[in-house]
């Protein structure tokens, strides 16, 4: 299943949706409709993709959660996630969900760095990526270059993980792969291509990088006091 | 304080629990006045040199920890309307999945929104 979070898109998903309904014939979509004012929930129901809507705005976390939510209810042994702003290519689809398939690894993250056709973000939010790259290494030993990634595929062990309550309703990134890594779940990066988002970025306004990387520093170090607690549910994942 | 916590409570907009938490507060004001000997012992225990300055230290740590307790409970809320609207919304798709709604049916009378 491809769950698509979607808040206002209703232009990007006109776009988007012919696109995996052509390429991907097979695989049922799902478009989470975060509380959405414009036509969204119209465009994906034309489009004849399964629609889940909020009554409200819940975040970004929230609406991929409750996508995470449907699929575990409709039994999909496979979920891959992307935006809806026609920042992930359609075509790497296929390259996510490979390794979750043949048994690699748990999560496939698509990574921005590994390709060189991806844009390169802007100067900030490269050094954020730096930074919790650095943070992530230290605590889980693993190298993951982006770890801001929302383009992802995964199993239905880590979609149980997912639908938990230690689940971020904001921003779900970093703290969420240490939180895996203790889990015990392999993560497996695959080199995707993104675009620039042709829609305003969730960090618009001159604070909201600053809230961002105090609130992900906090949430890392509230995920690492939780370490025991999370190793000791391995064996129920 | 007390005739508007009544107003407050019979217009419906605090709780009962709430109203007797704050009507506690105020006996606790009227009994620390009843027994100023009280306030000037506690204040030679801390070290404090007027009553005036115990009274506004302990009422600092008191809303100090009332805005606490207040954010845990906003918490709590924003976690349950959370899950909540998830549930709905969830819901809402399955029962579209097993039964569509037919054109027309937003204009059925019971479906239409209570004013």
């Amino acid at each position: 299943m491809l769950i698509i979070p979607a808040y206002n898109e209703a232009k990007d998903l006109q776009v988007l949706l012919p696109k995996v309904k052509a390429r991907y014939p097979e695989m049922p979509v799902l478009v989470v409709d975060d509380g959405s004012q414009d036509q969204t929930r119209a465009i994906a129901q034309a489009q004849q993709v399964a629609v889940v809507s909020h009554p409200f705005n819940l975040g970004y976390g929230a609406a991929i959660q409750t996508g995470y939510k449907y699929a575990l209810e409709k039994q999909c042994p496979y979920v891959v996630q992307m935006d809806a702003d026609g920042q992930h290519e359609v075509e790497d689809v296929a390259l996510l969900v490979q390794p979750v398939k043949q048994g690699l690894c748990d999560l496939a993250l698509g990574s921005r760095f590994l390709n060189d056709a991806s844009y390169r973000p802007a100067w900030p939010r490269r050094v954020g990526i730096r930074f919790f790259r650095g943070i992530t290494k230290l605590i889980t030993g693993q190298p993951i270059t982006d770890p801001t990634s929302g383009f992802q595929a995964m199993n239905r062990r880590v979609l149980q993980i997912f639908t938990g309550r230690h689940f971020p309703d904001d921003y779900p990134d970093a703290d969420v792969l240490v939180m895996l890594n203790f889990y015990g779940i392999t993560i497996q990066e695959i080199p995707v291509r993104m675009y620039a988002s042709t829609t305003r970025s969730m960090h618009h306004g001159w604070w909201r990088p600053f809230f961002y990387m105090a609130k992900m520093c906090f949430s890392l170090l509230i995920t690492c006091s939780l370490k025991g607690h999370f190793r000791r549910r391995r064996s129920s994942v | 304080m007390v005739s508007i916590i009544f107003y407050l409570v019979r217009k419906r907009r605090l709780r009962e629990e709430y109203a007797l938490f704050w009507i506690g507060c105020g006996i606790l004001m009227l009994g620390v006045i009843w027994f100023y000997q009280g306030l000037l012992f506690v204040s030679s225990l801390i070290g404090s040199v007027t009553p005036t300055t115990t009274l506004f230290l302990f009422g600092f740590i008191f809303v100090l920890l009332l805005c606490l307790k207040i954010s845990v409970r906003l918490s709590q809320l924003k976690t349950q309307m959370k899950i909540l609207a998830q549930e709905v919304a969830l819901i809402t798709t399955y029962k579209d999945e097993h039964h569509p709604p037919e054109p027309g049916d937003s204009e059925k009378p019971c479906n239409k929104p209570t004013p």
